[in-house]
C-alpha cells in the first residue's frame, strides 16, 4: 500500500517531531521518507492486536512464573 | 587419518563419533582435524562460519584424546567438535553478530551454555554465521560483510535464518553440532531448511546469560544437530538453572536420552494439518504431515486433527511487535548511532521498534498472556501437537519474495510465544532434493516426551541420517548476487 502525498507529508512531518522531541538529529531526503514508511508500518502492526476486554489480564513479561509454579509437567 | 573405505569422520553423528572414542577407533584430535579438512574443502560454499579459533579448538581437542587414552572421558559430548551462532559471546574469540557496527560488550563474557558445554569437554571451533544481530523478518539483502550462509543441500538454496550458518553447518558437517538462538523459528526454521534437528526447549531452559538479546519475552538457545539424539545431548549439557540469567528455570531438568527409545504407544498426538486455512503448503509438505500421522499411528499413537486457538498467524501479529519494540530498546543506541553500518533488514526491523505505541506493546503482551492459557489448555486434550514446520521448502535465495515467504509462512512463532518447547525434524525430501520437515510441539517442560516422538519419526524419515554431499558443487562457479 503506497501513501498519498498528503499522507506521506503528514507522516513525515510526525517522524520529524518525534526524533526531535526525542533529542536526536531526525532522518532527512530519503532517510526521512523510509521513517514515514516505518511510522504508519508500526501503528498499523498496533491496530492488528486484539485487545482484551478483561481488565484483570496484566501483561505477560519478565521470568515465567507460571511455569515455575507447575506442579508436575503438564 | 581415515582409511579411504572408512566413513569421514565428519559424517558421523556425535553418537557414532562417541562411540568410536569409547572404543578406541577414534581420536578426538583426529576428529577435529577432519572437521577442520571439511571446513577448508566446503565452507568457500557454504559460508557456515565467520570466525574459527583453531589453536584453542587442537588444545582442547588434544586434551580430550588424552582423556580417552587415559579412560577419563567427561561424558558423549567429550572431543566432539561444536560451534555456536555469533551472537553468542565467548571470551577471547570476536563476537560480532555478522555485523559493522562496532561492539561494545565485556571480550571476557562467556555464555553459559558454552561454558557447560565446554565442561562436559566439547570443543568449540568457532562463531558462524548469521542474520545480522540474529533477527530479521526473513528477508536476504545481500548487503552484509559476510556473503549468506549456503544451504548445503542445494548452495543455490537458502538457509533459513536467523541461525543460517548452523544449519548449513549441521548439514555440511563443519561441526558436529551447533547452537543457535531462536526468537521465532530462528533453530527451527534453518533446521527445516537444511533438513537437521532444532530444538528449542521450554522458555527459560537454557540460560541465556552471554547471548546477546533479541528479544527478552522470546529469545531461547537451542541445538542444531544431526540427530534426535544428538540433540538431546547437547540440550541435556546445557540446560538447567543459571543464576546470572534471571529468566533461568529453577525447575529439575528432566533427562531425554534415557526415554528416547521407547516409542509413542498410547500417546496423544494432535495434528495440525493447515498453518493458513486460505493457502495449501507445497505438496512435499503436505505427504511429509500425512506420512508423519501415518508413522506416529503405526507405532500405538492416537492421532487426532485439531485446531490452535488462533492461526499461526494471528500468533505472529501479536509477536512480531513485542519483537520489535524489545529489539530496539535492546540496541536503540546502536540504532541512532550506526544505523548507516547495519543492513537494511536489521535497520528496518528496528525502525518499526522506534515508532510501536507502548500501548500497542502492552496490548500484546497482555494477549500473550491469554493466549499462553488457551495454547496450554491444548496440551491437556493432547500430548504432543504435529504440524508443519513451514509451507515451504527452501527456495532458490535470489527468489526474494519466496525466500521471505519460507519465513512468514511458517509456525515459528506460537511456540516462541507461548514458550512451549517446539522441534523441528527432518522429513524426507522433494523431487528437487530439497529437504522437508515437520514439527513437534509439547507441553512445558516435556522435552522428554517431544524428543521421543521426534525419535519416533526419525525412524520413519531419516532411519540413517546423513549430512549433505558438498562435492557435486564443489567445481560450480559462485553465484553471481550483487551485494
Amino acid at each position: 500500500m503506497t501513501s498519498s502525498p498528503t499522507e506521506l507529508t503528514a507522516l513525515q512531518a510526525a517522524a520529524l517531531t518525534i526524533w526531535r522531541e526525542c533529542g536526536e538529529r531526525p532522518p532527512t531526503g530519503e532517510d526521512l521518507t523510509r521513517a514515514a514508511s516505518a511510522l504508519r508500518g508500526a501503528l498499523a502492526s498496533g491496530r492488528q492486536i486484539p485487545r482484551l476486554l478483561d481488565k484483570t489480564i496484566q501483561p505477560m513479561s519478565g521470568p515465567r512464573s507460571d511455569i515455575e509454579a507447575l506442579e508436575t509437567p503438564t | 587419518m581415515t582409511h579411504a573405505h572408512a566413513p569421514d569422520p565428519a559424517d558421523l553423528s556425535v553418537g557414532a563419533a562417541a562411540h568410536a572414542i569409547a572404543a578406541g577407533t577414534l581420536r578426538p584430535d583426529d576428529l577435529l582435524e577432519a572437521v577442520f579438512e571439511r571446513i577448508d574443502a566446503v565452507d568457500g560454499r557454504i559460508h557456515s562460519y565467520l570466525r574459527q579459533d583453531r589453536e584453542h579448538a587442537r588444545v582442547a581437542a588434544q586434551a580430550a584424546t588424552r582423556r580417552a587414552l587415559d579412560g577419563q572421558r567427561l561424558g558423549p559430548l567429550d572431543g566432539i567438535p561444536f560451534a555456536v551462532k555469533d551472537n553468542i559471546y565467548t571470551a577471547g574469540l570476536p563476537t560480532t553478530a555478522a555485523s559493522r557496527v562496532p561492539q561494545r560488550h565485556d571480550p571476557h563474557l562467556h555464555a553459559t551454555l558454552v561454558q557447560r558445554l565446554q565442561d562436559a569437554g566439547a570443543v568449540l571451533v568457532g562463531k558462524l554465521n548469521t542474520w545480522e544481530y540474529g533477527t530479521g523478518t526473513g528477508a536476504v539483502h545481500f548487503d552484509l560483510d559476510p556473503p549468506p550462509a549456503r544451504n548445503p543441500w542445494h548452495p543455490e538454496h537458502y538457509t533459513g535464518g536467523s541461525s543460517s550458518g548452523a544449519g548449513a553447518a549441521v548439514a555440511g558437517g563443519t561441526a558436529m553440532f551447533a547452537i543457535g538462538t531462536d526468537t521465532g523459528g530462528s533453530v527451527r526454521l534453518p533446521a527445516a531448511a537444511c533438513g537437521v534437528v532444532g530444538l528449542k526447549p521450554t522458555f527459560g531452559r537454557i540460560s541465556r546469560h552471554g547471548v546477546m538479546p533479541n528479544c527478552w519475552s522470546f529469545d531461547t538457545p537451542g541445538p542444531l544437530a544431526l540427530t534426535v539424539a544428538d540433540a538431546a545431548l547437547a540440550y541435556e549439557a546445557m540446560a538447567g538453572h543459571d543464576p546470572q540469567d534471571p529468566s533461568s528455570l529453577q525447575r529439575p531438568v528432566e533427562p531425554v536420552t534415557p526415554t528416547l527409545e521407547t516409542g509413542v504407544r498410547g500417546v496423544r498426538i494432535g495434528l495440525v494439518r493447515r498453518l493458513d486455512p486460505s493457502a495449501g503448503a507445497e505438496p512435499a509438505v503436505d505427504q511429509a504431515l500425512e506420512r508423519a500421522s501415518q508413522a506416529l499411528r503405526a507405532a500405538g499413537a492416537e492421532v487426532r486433527e485439531i485446531t490452535l486457538p488462533i492461526a499461526p498467524a494471528e500468533y505472529r501479529a501479536i509477536a512480531m511487535p513485542i519483537n520489535r519494540c524489545e529489539s530496539y530498546s535492546i540496541h536503540e543506541r546502536d540504532y541512532l548511532d550506526h544505523r548507516h553500518l547495519m543492513g537494511r533488514a536489521l535497520r528496518e526491523k528496528l525502525e518499526i521498534g522506534m515508532y510501536m505505541r507502548a500501548a500497542d506493546y502492552l496490548a500484546a503482551l497482555r494477549q500473550r498472556r491469554d493466549l499462553v492459557d488457551r495454547t496450554d489448555a491444548v496440551f491437556a486434550e493432547i500430548d504432543v501437537l504435529l504440524l508443519p514446520m513451514t509451507d515451504r521448502v527452501a527456495p532458490d535465495l535470489r527468489d526474494a519474495e519466496s525466500v521471505t515467504n519460507f519465513t512468514t509462512c511458517s509456525a515459528g512463532s506460537p511456540f516462541s510465544l507461548t514458550g512451549h518447547p517446539a522441534v523441528s525434524l527432518p522429513a524426507g525430501f522433494d523431487s528437487q532434493g530439497l529437504p522437508v520437515a515437520v514439527q513437534l510441539a509439547g507441553g512445558f517442560l516435556q522435552e522428554a516426551l517431544l524428543m521421543r516422538t521426534a525419535r519416533t519419526l526419525e525412524r520413519e524419515f531419516s532411519p540413517h541420517p546423513r549430512r549433505a554431499g558438498l562435492a557435486g558443487y564443489a567445481s560450480t562457479p559462485d553465484l553471481a548476487i550483487a551485494r
